[in-house]
């Protein structure tokens, strides 16, 4: 039998992707075209659905000032005219015609599109994908049109009071490089964007070779990978990485500590909230701490944490959590406090003593460390049942880490031990420098004398 | 004609996927309804009837603390800390809440921990400590999450929207509470309260996942059957949906607002026509005002299912041009009114259903909420049959019942109150005889 070049071209690709992962899930199929694009399949035969996702390394990451928002207004634009299809009218005809849910988002580290419908309409929404993905317009009227749109996601952001409090955090924590941790962008950025710049994001990112196609539902692996080849295989590479040519800006270090402590006042707050954000790991440098940052996350949000045991049961907070959210570029570590108002001056000296103890051989059991571990395993069991969701997670992890990264998750979480939980916590977090911004009103401020937040930690 | 095809084999393609074997039993006097998948994950949910009829103005807010702490403070033979231990290994989920028709306590477990997690259940909601600690962190969390909700703006419209529609009825009560009634609540009321819900003739269970219809039958046996018989809930008053506007003013972003106007209850024969007519309304709302006319990011209509007695067509837009927004708003439901929807329009619009429908309802958790509202509707074969009433819609239906259901809408706004007064807040046109609406075009 005879294979034609072609073939022979996807089975080398097949081929690569079986050195991959050995814990990859058996229904997740991978393969990559010649031109670079990444091809995962999820087989999911429960429901008659397929999901068509495009994800693509772009973000607010990739923005200094002059585009900052634009990443989200690009991924507004998706959704309109192209070459296929002449209006956004026509292109929600098209959507209800195929009878899709359709929608996209747009983070610090990835912009994705999807499109669920029939899984028999395969074929259309593969297409329909690749119009919009390949050949956007950008039309002049169309764009006027959406950026108070865009403007108007905004403003509904802005509109709740803590708004104010995340937005102070966040241009305190990242400097001179806020932008690369604001999706959302500038208001005049947003209201005074023009084609040209639309064009400018497409060459530089919006390449086979800067992104991965994954369907997921309904569908056999075999035949998504045929199509795809049929449909983007005539996709032109970019030949470049765009991520070297412009590169993102490193973060300078956080310095100081006084100045990093600040109120918020808003007036339409009706609960104290308390913010500190620290600069964590990150999957370029420091892989094996994105995995403890998380398991260590697990363990003080078990109830009979001595973190919650101290802070929520001797009634210093109604709320407490610790997060840290994984990413390629400075992954940022947040604890979220709600301090209960009858101890409110209290309650930040004893979180501040928690923090304190987070390395101290006590601050948590054998136990607890495996309990943690499970339930990130289980949290992972409970993410697959929506499939539709789930391809999203997927994508998130392409691009925030890799998909090896996330495959290997749970297997490398179970190696953490608890010298690499203090290394961490010693590393990005005790006595480092971090970021707290606390929310109020005039009326609590009054009420509680807050003159200044440093003071309530001390 | 090819299109109708397509369609019909489409649903008939997908009929057995979602009704595969769900099944209502009853076992000593309560009833069950078992749906089977075959995913890895497991949800019960055990129901109270009643919702705000099961309380008094003052009681605002215990239906949910009662439940909560009754989950989470132990119970006679494991204390709260080790009870919260095991769950958290096992990877199982205990929740409680209360909505305005019905309250429900629920467990989610992965299905090879099914039978500690079912135990551990069961424990807690037979043999509860209602701990004194548990108690009060939950009240002040409680208390914290009433202000909260008053601080978002998305939350404080529907409070203002509905204390104007149900004023002096049973739905002006509100199941989570106000900071004023949460805080005056003690334990003693709580474990009073619970007794009095917990009765066979109020409650049901809906349990979905990969399990065995005798083990599920076994286990109710043994446990929940030895619950009193308690006494069956009264239904709630309801309330007409009358014109009428409130403004309330905070100095916000963007400006909020809300239309509430009469539906067909959901058990009626209209009520899942006139949902897929207000999701018509909702495309013809993203297109006139979002893609159109810029007007807003999240203009939305729907049906609000979320009172049964007094269930609501819903008009939302959040924008900072709310004159000409409430102008189009109104203008496009007239338009509806007078031209009808279009049989294309209907006929796409089953497709998308049925999308939403599959997507929604992957997870055991959403397919255990949403028959549970079913019940709580007056049947949970609802959402077995609404794929196969859905595609049995005619346009002449669904232009029927927006016609005659769509005729008065109370407005709330919240924003910035110098931008509108109440003349801006348009009504549609009363109820067109059957006559005068157009023949619709494809």
């Amino acid at each position: 039998m005879k294979h034609s070049p072609l073939l022979l071209l996807l089975l080398l690709a097949v081929a690569a992707s079986a050195q991959q992962s050995k814990n990859r899930p058996a229904n997740i199929f991978l393969s990559r075209l010649p031109n670079g694009l990444e091809l995962l399949v999820l087989e999911d035969h429960s429901v008659p659905l397929v999901t068509i996702e495009m994800a693509v390394r772009n973000g607010s990451y990739t923005e200094d000032n002059e585009f900052n928002g634009l990443s989200h207004l690009y991924e507004h634009m998706f959704f309109k005219a192209n070459k296929d299809i002449p209006s956004q009218e026509k292109y929600l005809e098209r959507i209800q015609e195929l009878g899709i849910s359709f929608n996209g988002t747009t983070s610090q580290e990835r912009v994705n599109y999807f499109f669920t419908l029939g899984s028999k309409d395969l074929d259309h929404g593969l297409r329909f994908m690749n119009s919009a993905i390949r050949y956007p317009l950008f039309l002049q009227e169309e764009m006027k049109k959406e950026n108070p749109v865009v403007d108007g996601e905004f403003q509904r952001a802005e509109s709740n009071p803590a708004w104010a409090l995340f937005d102070k955090v966040n241009r305190k924590t990242w400097g001179a490089h806020y932008s690369r941790k604001n999706p959302i962008g500038d208001h005049d950025i947003i209201l005074t964007a023009t084609p040209e710049k639309m064009r400018v994001i497409k060459d530089k990112y919006y390449f086979p070779d800067n992104s991965i196609l994954l369907v997921a539902g309904d569908v056999k692996h075999e035949e998504v990978f045929r199509k795809a080849q049929e449909v983007y295989g005539d996709w032109k590479p970019a030949g470049f990485d765009p991520f070297k040519r412009w590169p993102i800006p490193e973060f300078e270090p956080l310095k100081g500590k006084d100045s990093l402590r600040f109120v918020v006042e808003s007036p339409n707050a009706r609960v104290p909230m308390l913010l500190q954000v620290w600069h964590g790991p990150d999957t370029r440098k420091d892989i094996k701490a994105t995995l403890v940052a998380d398991v260590f996350s697990y363990i003080l949000s078990q109830k009979n944490s001595k973190f919650q045991k101290n802070l929520v049961d001797s009634g210093y907070a109604l709320n407490v959590g610790i997060g840290y959210q994984t990413a390629k570029y400075v992954g940022p570590i947040q604890v979220f406090f709600v301090p209960n108002p009858g101890k409110f001056k209290e309650s930040f000296q004893a979180l501040a003593r928690q923090i304190d103890q987070f390395d101290s051989d006590d601050y948590f059991t054998d136990e607890q460390l495996e309990t943690s571990k499970i339930k990130l395993a289980n949290g992972e069991k409970f993410g697959m049942e929506a499939t539709t969701d789930y391809i999203h997670t997927l994508s998130f992890w392409w691009a925030s880490a890799s998909l090896d990264y996330y495959f290997d998750y749970i297997s490398e979480l179970n190696k953490v031990t608890r010298q690499d939980v203090q290394d961490y916590v010693r590393k990005y977090i005790k006595n480092q420098p971090s970021v707290a911004g606390l929310l109020l009103n005039a009326d609590m401020q009054k009420e509680w004398n807050v003159t200044s937040l440093e003071a309530l930690y001390r | 004609m090819k299109r109708i095809i397509y369609i019909i084999i489409f649903v008939c393609a997908s009929a057995p996927l979602f009704a595969q074997a769900t099944k209502e039993l009853q076992v000593e006097g309560i009833k069950v309804i078992f749906k089977r998948t075959d995913k890895a994950v497991a949800t019960v949910n055990l129901c109270i009837r009643g919702g705000v009829t099961n309380i008094t103005e003052a009681q605002q807010g215990l239906e949910p603390l009662a439940l909560t702490i009754a989950l989470n403070g132990g119970t006679a033979t494991i204390n709260k800390d080790a009870l919260a231990a095991e769950l958290e290994k096992l990877g199982t989920e205990f929740g409680a809440d209360a909505r305005n028709d019905f309250s429900y306590m629920t467990m989610t477990c992965l299905r090879e921990n099914w039978d500690r997690s079912w135990a551990l259940f069961a424990d807690a909601v037979l043999h509860p400590a209602m701990d004194e600690n548990e108690f009060k962190l939950e009240r002040e969390r409680m208390v914290s999450n009433a202000k909260q909700l008053e601080a978002d703006p998305d939350q404080y419209l529907r409070i203002l929207a509905t204390q104007q529609l149900f004023e002096g009825t049973d739905y002006a009560k509100r199941p989570g509470g106000t900071p004023a009634t949460i805080e005056k609540l003690t334990l003693q009321e709580a474990k009073d309260f619970y007794k009095y819900l917990l009765g066979k003739q109020r409650i049901y269970l809906v349990i979905v996942g990969n399990l065995d219809e005798k083990d599920i039958t076994g286990k109710v046996k043994s446990t929940l059957a030895a619950l009193p018989a308690g006494q069956a809930p009264r239904a709630p008053q309801t309330a007409a949906i009358k014109q009428g506007v409130k403004i309330s003013n905070r100095d916000l972003a963007t400006n909020y607002i809300v239309g509430l106007g009469n539906a067909p209850k959901y058990y009626s024969p209209d009520g899942p026509l006139f949902q897929f007519a207000m999701s018509m309304l909702y495309d013809r709302y993203f297109v006139e005002l979002r893609t159109k006319r810029s007007l807003s990011y999240a203009p939305s209509a729907g049906y609000n299912n979320s009172y049964i007695e007094t269930p609501a067509a819903q008009l939302y837009i959040t924008t900072i041009d709310p004159k000409q927004s409430l102008e189009v708003m109104t203008a496009i439901i007239n338009d509806v009114k007078e031209n009808g929807f279009k049989p294309k329009e209907v006929e796409n619009k089953k497709k998308s259903y049925l999308t939403r429908y599959y997507m929604t309802n992957q997870s055991s958790g959403a397919q255990a909420n949403v028959m549970s509202t079913c019940e709580a509707s007056g049947n949970w074969r609802i959402f077995d049959e609404i794929n196969s009433r859905i595609g049995q819609v005619k346009t002449e239906d669904v232009n029927r019942v927006f016609n005659n259901y769509l005729t008065d809408v109370q407005w709330t706004y919240l924003g910035k109150e110098d931008k509108v007064t109440a003349e801006d807040f348009k009504q549609p046109v009363a109820k067109l005889p059957a006559s005068n609406v157009k023949q619709p075009k494809d």
